[in-house]
């Protein structure tokens, strides 16, 4: 049973299609990473499911209810993380779990929320660290156990070790059952936490796919070694990418289907052949190459799946 | 509903506090203040009359104020600082009720709740009435036991007239900053906006006085319906004024709720 379903999203402002046309459906217990970078529309599809936004067009369905008509019930099963964590400056932590206590209950897990996390709740929000406002962020949207849980960029500017207590209470989360959609620059986090992930580009989803299909499917860095002459434009079409030619082959770059590329080497006697699968970073700037300048530097792969810039 | 209705009440008491206080201290100086200004009264009088009536008309100085609390209060609180004091309140409050909270980003605690924009929107709007009302009791009534110890003589139901008119008066200005508020993403544009208006109203009662030919434009202007001398005075309310003060306060909080669970929120 699908828990999120987006059909067809479209929110514009003005002429700017901040998301135009975004379909893709979570099921019950994944954990789904957005991806995508400043100003492609991850923010503004969140605020849509969260119903801060109505869509233009299209269809949000959350457990099987609308987004916009049914928005109130569906706040009870949600629990919202926003990317940038905005409290009341002259409340304590303590004064912000009272409040969401008051309109939704009493909480069963939130000392024991507070203990995992290291938070001082008697502190006001105003002398809070960045770190410790994304903790009482994350308490607070925790700590009414809720069915999902959905999240912008949860450990933006947070330290690596805060970063790793945050994914061991999210997993823990998910093992119970919680469905969780965040977005998220740090791809490391999105590979570690993430079962499925959907990339978007300019308003439009460009990859939605399990995560370690994804590189494989997409992506595949190659190095040939051939054991007599050879011609590099045999290699090149609108798939395939020569980034390095080496005394006796080629590393090539290759995205989508990579059988096109075996059949082109069926011909030549080769002395050694290594296909590596990309990364999710070399698959997520692949999909970005377009939108960076032509100044700046592309990223290639390498055989050892490393990204490097020419 | 109610958790954010306590909780706005509960984080705005201490200025609410210093703006009831603030009110009682003007209300006991000019209360004090009477005695001396009734035993002048003869030769006040006479320098009023020196003055134009449409001036006098204009600043709502009533010839006879000198001689009875009640007008003398009307004339010197309830004119100039009495209103001054409800605006910045009520503009305050509304101006951060939705727009201050948009503008600072808090508002997505509250959409991401279980409570719809509409009871968002009753709740905070409530909140200010309830403050308004207590705000307009304890700026009109305190003046009831400071007069009694200065033993000075009034009438009672003048004050609760009074009182009646202040509240309108404030609803009325406390809906327009709600309604902005509901529509705008920064308070200072409530601010801007209700209190160019008021300004512009303030104008427009004072030229239509001082100037025949545009005696009509005083219709569009609150400080025409908000007479606290009538009130205090005559214990007399128009019924224009009602009507005017209540319409403005129903028809821009229900615009206000409709437009604001309609629209997009993006902090």
């Amino acid at each position: 049973m699908s828990v999120i379903e987006v059909k067809n999203l479209k929110k514009y402002f003005g002429k700017t299609h901040a998301v135009d046309g975004v379909s893709f459906s979570i099921e019950k217990g994944e954990i789904f990473g957005f991806l995508g970078p400043n100003g492609a529309g991850k923010t503004t599809t969140i605020r849509c499911l969260m119903n801060f936004l109505k869509p233009a067009e299209g269809q949000i369905s959350i457990l099987g209810k609308d987004s916009v008509k049914d928005s109130e019930f569906l706040k009870s099963k949600i629990g919202y993380l926003s990317g940038s964590v905005r409290l009341y400056d002259s409340w304590t932590g303590h004064d912000h779990i009272s409040f969401i206590e008051a309109i939704r209950g009493k909480s069963k897990i939130v000392s024991d929320l507070i203990k995992k996390l290291d938070f001082d709740p008697k502190i006001k929000f105003k002398q809070l660290s960045t770190g410790n406002r994304q903790k009482l962020g994350l308490i607070l949207a925790l700590m009414s156990e809720p069915e999902i849980l959905i999240m912008d960029e949860p450990t933006v500017g947070l330290d690596p070790l805060l970063q790793g207590t945050i994914y061991t209470v999210l997993e823990n989360l998910n093992k119970k059952g919680t469905t969780i959609f965040m977005s998220s620059h740090n791809l490391s986090e999105v590979e570690r936490l993430c079962s499925r992930v959907g990339i978007i580009k300019n308003g439009k989803i460009v990859a939605l796919e399990n995560i370690e299909n994804l590189g494989k499917k997409r992506m595949h860095a190659v190095e040939i070694h051939f054991v007599g002459s050879f011609n590099k434009d045999n290699f090149r079409s609108e798939h395939i990418e020569v980034v390095q030619e080496l005394p006796d082959g080629l590393i090539l770059n290759v995205r989508g289907d990579i059988n096109q590329l075996i059949d082109r080497l069926k011909s030549y006697p080769l002395k050694d052949l290594e296909i590596t699968h990309a990364s999710l970073e070399e698959v997520f700037l692949e999909f970005y190459e377009d939108s960076r300048s032509g100044s700046q530097s592309a990223v290639v792969l390498t055989k050892a799946g490393q990204g490097r810039e020419r | 509903m109610w958790p954010i209705f306590w909780r706005i009440i509960k984080d705005r008491r201490t200025i609410f506090v210093v703006y009831i206080l603030v009110n009682i201290g003007l209300l006991w100086m000019y209360i004090g203040l009477f005695p001396a200004f009734k035993s002048q009264s003869a030769a006040m009088e006479e320098m009023l009359k020196a003055y134009p009536e449409s001036f006098m008309k204009a600043f709502n100085f009533d010839i006879a104020s000198f001689n009875t609390i009640e007008g003398f209060l009307s004339t010197e609180q309830f004119s100039f600082m009495w209103p001054l004091l409800v605006i910045l309140m009520s503009i305050g409050f509304a101006g951060t009720a939705f727009a201050g909270e948009i503008e600072k980003g808090t508002i997505e605690i509250l959409l991401s709740q279980p409570v719809s924009r509409l009871k968002l929107f009753i709740s905070r709007y409530l909140a200010g009435l309830f403050s308004l009302i207590v705000f307009v009791l304890f700026s009109v009534f305190p003046a009831i036991p400071i007069m009694k110890i200065y033993d000075i003589s009034f009438k009672v139901e003048n004050f609760a007239t009074m009182a009646l008119l202040a509240f309108l008066f404030g609803l009325a200005i406390y809906s327009i900053g709600m309604f902005l508020s509901a529509i705008f993403s920064d308070k200072g544009k409530v601010f801007f906006i209700s209190g160019g208006l008021l300004v512009v109203m303030y104008v427009l009662n004072i030229v239509s006085a001082l100037k025949e030919s545009l005696a009509d434009i005083k219709y569009g202007s609150f400080f025409y319906y908000f007479n606290p001398s009538k009130a205090l005075s005559h214990n007399q309310i128009d019924n224009w004024s009602y009507l005017i003060f209540i319409a403005t306060a129903v028809i821009l909080a229900v615009i206000g709720s409709i437009y604001f669970t309609k629209r997009d929120i993006a902090t």
